[in-house]
């Protein structure tokens, strides 16, 4: 049997890495982004293309709540708040990142 | 035009201003209940326009069609299964582009449709230049524009609605189309449906939305297939082929596709009609936002607003309480008066004015609850506090809109399981309900003080506080015991807007908090009214119980003894008998008895001040007998024997009462219970105190005092923590309070969680679990204490 039928090139996330793509989860605030994957399923996935997240769509990380999670999403003009767990199954181009600069209030 | 009414309903978005527009219809012409077999509120109202009367219902605010909450099951099928004369769509065009991802599902159910774009001042200042002609174009539905805050628009939406219910506008309405392999897809299953499918049924359900559904495998409608449709397993798996087709060919599923098209369509619609005149600036909500939900300044400013929620709503709320319980007092005591019979008073008096009473003694509280709620809500600020809350509320396997409920339920449970509300999902909103008994209401403390009180009375403040920890403790372990076991698999995703700071309108603030109000006092009624009648038909009967000893035997016997007593003394200061309450020197000892034994009390603390005190008593009793000579001896013996005479009474009675109590049914029931609750070394005493406090804990004090025989508990406080001394151990009194934080919620929570759960099996859940932990954790308690050596 061939190696490379047994063994995975690389895993999912991997790949998706190198294609230049991000977890929403990873993006500070500032940043924008291109949603390109979905990685969730079921009601989750669901909810979140009822609230405008489908691939194509440009989203922006508004802020973070104080204690770090969940997290303020600009995305078809309106901010919706997602946790960091649901924001990390959600893959985005990275267009726009703030200059390292002023870490909030 | 005939006179039948027609029927409107609203649909949209939440915070797209449906109850607004809801209210500027209808006025104050609305009921409010619920949707059958589920707790989404369902408001119904009538408007007359041009002669015609419209009724006009109010679906729950949703983002889309799916069977993701119940809230759109509810909307889609009585759209569908009701097939309303026409449906208003009613869209925030601050927001246009996902407020009209909706109105693309709506147009597929295939009723009419009418648009009303809200919010077109908010839109004006934004710099949106929409184009309304445009958009009815490319959506073949009407659209008008409207200011609902304002009323602004109604005539002419009313008026459209007549023109399209009139036949005098076609309605074409045009709706996505997917790509060709989806809509093959789509063509097939069609095709299997309308073979395989009741004509009834299709009539209903049009096919090319079922096709979609299933395509979106959306679980409802899978379900209604399996129930009618002729060989709906070979139907599924056609279903199934298609999607492993689709998926195959275009790399991704039906469901996304489905989606990403009606996004595409709605954005296209979006493009096409919406003109930005204004570069982007900061809005007033993002300042706001840059205060309220700040890395710094967010967490103080939530703990502050909640806080001031609580203490408006239980502060202020105290007042109008202090009426209404006074008023009821008031009452039962009139009623007393006028009934003889004592059965019938007993029954109006105690069992149905007591048990309005204890209904209506908390409508203060939740009218300013709701008020609050509504006023956080209709704002905007209530999405915040669950934004800010959640790290925390998500740890605990809770929501952060469970917060608010929790901190309520430390006033008082009956709000809090209402105030849950606030949770759209229900799985969420159980788990709430369930463990938000544990927060330890205010009508616990009366029990804690008393305990604590005459057990610990160094430390009574620290025991309190380990109590109410304690119950905190508890409802985080439960919480998460529950969300592992009761709902296991996924947990409920925390996706949620955070809607633009809005001012509310009066109007609206007052409607919402009215008809909550005015439910709770319907439907909760009932079921405490009855609760409490129950428990107080069980403590009261058998009116007549074989008792040990004959009590007014003895109590004649008292009197016959203390009626000799007197005529002895009057014979000696030579006055009848009856006059010798009123006999002058005897009213002047008593002055000066009066004037001493009060100053007296206080004096005797003082010792310095003691001797002179007792000496200028002394001179003025002889200064009396002097005038009265043989009178002081008298009046002494007289004075003693009244104390004599009432404490005997008193004794007998308190024994008859306890006696009473313990025989009747609540205290059969206690004696039948108590074995159980011996292993947490309760005696049946402790028992029937706990069964009475299911009518409200607080009561649990007044029935410690009767069973202990000191009569009415409020004014012998210091007797009772006596007699409570010997009969407890400071381990059991402790575990008293253990128990009593965590068992059975009193009849006035269960009414309530009976009501917003509408579920039997989760009313005795709550109930049946409180008392297992309850007897679980004084069981621990009680077996480590005795292991440290403190019984």
């Amino acid at each position: 049997m061939p190696w490379d039928a047994v063994l995975p090139i690389g895993s999912w996330s991997e790949k998706m890495a190198t294609d230049n793509l991000k977890p929403l989860s990873g993006l500070s605030p500032g940043s924008k982004g291109i949603i390109r994957k979905m990685k969730t399923k079921g009601a989750i996935r669901r909810r979140l293309m009822d609230m405008g997240f489908v691939t194509g769509t440009t989203v922006e990380v508004e802020k973070m709540a104080p204690l770090g999670d969940p997290v303020d999403i600009l995305v078809k003009g309106c901010h919706v708040s997602i946790r960091k767990e649901e924001a990390q199954n959600v893959w985005v181009e990275v267009t726009d990142e703030p200059e390292v600069m002023d870490q909030g209030l | 035009m005939t006179d039948k009414t027609h029927t409107l309903c609203i649909a949209g978005n939440p915070n797209s201003g449906k109850t607004t527009l809801f209210n500027a219809l209808t006025g104050a012409k609305q009921h409010v209940g619920n949707w059958p077999g589920v707790t989404v509120e369902k408001k119904e109202g009538t408007v007359e326009f041009e002669g015609i009367t419209f009724t006009v219902i109010d679906l729950p605010g949703i983002y889309s069609l799916t069977a993701y909450s119940m809230e759109e099951v509810v909307s889609r099928d009585f759209i569908l299964r009701e097939r309303p004369d026409l449906v208003i769509n009613i869209v925030d065009a601050t927001n246009l582009e996902r407020n009209l991802y909706l109105t693309t599902q709506l147009l597929e159910l295939g009723v009419p449709i009418i648009l009303a774009l809200n919010m077109m001042d908010e839109a004006e200042k934004k710099g949106y230049r929409i184009k309304l002609s445009q958009l009815e174009k490319l959506l073949g539905v009407p659209v008008v524009p409207m200011v609902a805050s304002q009323g602004k628009g109604k005539e002419a939406l009313l008026s459209k609605v007549r023109q399209i219910i009139e036949g005098k506008r076609p309605f074409t309405p045009h709706v996505p189309v997917y790509q060709k392999e989806v809509e093959r897809a789509v063509e097939r299953i069609q095709a299997a449906l309308s073979e395989s499918l009741p004509k009834e049924f299709l009539e209903k359900y049009p096919s090319r939305w079922l096709a979609l559904k299933l395509l979106e495998q959306d679980e409802e409608i899978i379900g209604k297939i399996q129930r009618h449709a002729a060989e709906s397993e070979d139907l599924l798996a056609l279903v199934e082929e298609e999607i492993a087709h689709v998926v195959s060919i275009l790399g991704d599923d039906p469901e996304t596709l489905i989606a990403d098209q009606r996004y595409g369509f709605a954005s296209g619609a979006f493009r096409e009609t919406v003109k930005m005149t204004l570069k982007d600036r900061i809005s007033v909500t993002d300042q706001v936002d840059r205060v309220l939900t700040s890395r710094i300044l967010g967490i103080p400013f939530f703990l502050l607003i909640i806080w001031g929620s609580f203490q408006l709503t239980f502060t202020l709320g105290e007042i109008p309480m202090n009426w209404i319980s006074d008023g009821f007092n008031l009452l039962g005591g009139l009623f007393s008066q006028w009934i003889t019979i004592p059965w019938l008073k007993s029954l109006v008096v105690d069992g149905i004015i007591g048990g309005v009473g204890s209904v209506l003694v908390f409508l203060p509280n939740i009218l300013i609850l709701f008020l609050i709620i509504a006023l956080l809500e209709d704002t905007g600020y209530m999405a915040r506090a669950a934004f800010i809350s959640d790290r925390v509320m998500h740890f605990f396997g809770l929501h952060g809109k469970s917060f608010i409920p929790m901190v309520i339920g430390f006033g008082c449970n009956v709000p809090a399981v209402m105030a849950t509300r606030v949770l759209e999902n229900n799985k969420d909103r159980v788990i709430t309900i369930l463990v938000v008994t544990l927060m330890s209401c205010s009508a616990r403390l009366p029990i804690y003080v008393l305990f604590a009180g005459a057990f610990f009375p160094k430390h009574a403040g620290n025991v309190v506080f380990s109590i109410y920890l304690l119950g905190i403790l508890l409802a985080i372990i439960m919480a998460r015991i529950f969300r592992v076991v009761l709902f296991p698999g996924e947990s409920a995703p925390f996706v949620m807007e955070l809607p633009p700071y809005r001012l509310p309108t009066l109007k609206g603030l007052f409607i919402h908090m009215w008809d909550r109000g005015a439910m709770y006092v319907q439907k909760a009624g009932t079921v405490i009214l009855a609760g409490s009648m129950l428990i107080w038909f069980l403590s009261s009967y058998p009116a007549h119980p074989h008792l040990s000893v004959d009590y007014p035997q003895l109590l004649h016997q008292e009197a016959a003894r203390h009626q000799s007593v007197l005529t002895r003394i009057a014979r000696q200061v030579h006055v009848p008998a009856g006059r010798l309450s009123t006999f002058p020197p005897f009213q002047q000892y008593e002055r000066v008895y009066a004037t001493f034994k009060e100053k007296g009390h206080d004096l005797l603390k003082k010792q310095c001040a003691l001797t002179s005190a007792a000496a200028v008593f002394k001179h003025a009793l002889k200064g009396i007998e002097g005038r009265y000579p043989g009178t002081l001896a008298a009046y002494e013996a007289y004075r003693s024997e009244q104390d004599r005479y009432r404490n005997a009474v008193e004794t007998i009675e308190a024994r008859q009462a306890a006696e009473k109590a313990g025989k009747s049914y609540v205290g059969r029931i206690g004696k039948l219970v108590a074995p159980v609750l011996h292993p947490l070394g309760f005696d049946w005493r402790n028992t029937v105190a706990l069964i009475s406090g299911l009518v409200a804990k607080e009561i649990v004090v007044g029935t410690m005092g009767i069973i202990y025989k000191v009569g009415d508990a409020k004014n012998e406080g210091q007797k009772l923590m006596e007699s409570l001394r010997r009969n407890m151990t400071p381990l059991t009194a402790y575990i008293f309070m253990v128990f009593s934080l965590i068992y059975l919620p009193c009849v006035a929570t269960i009414g309530v969680i009976h009501r917003e759960l509408n579920s039997w099996k989760w009313t005795l859940f709550s109930a049946s679990y409180t008392t297992v932990l309850a007897w679980i954790v004084s069981f621990l308690f009680y077996r480590v204490g005795i292991l440290l050596g403190l019984g």
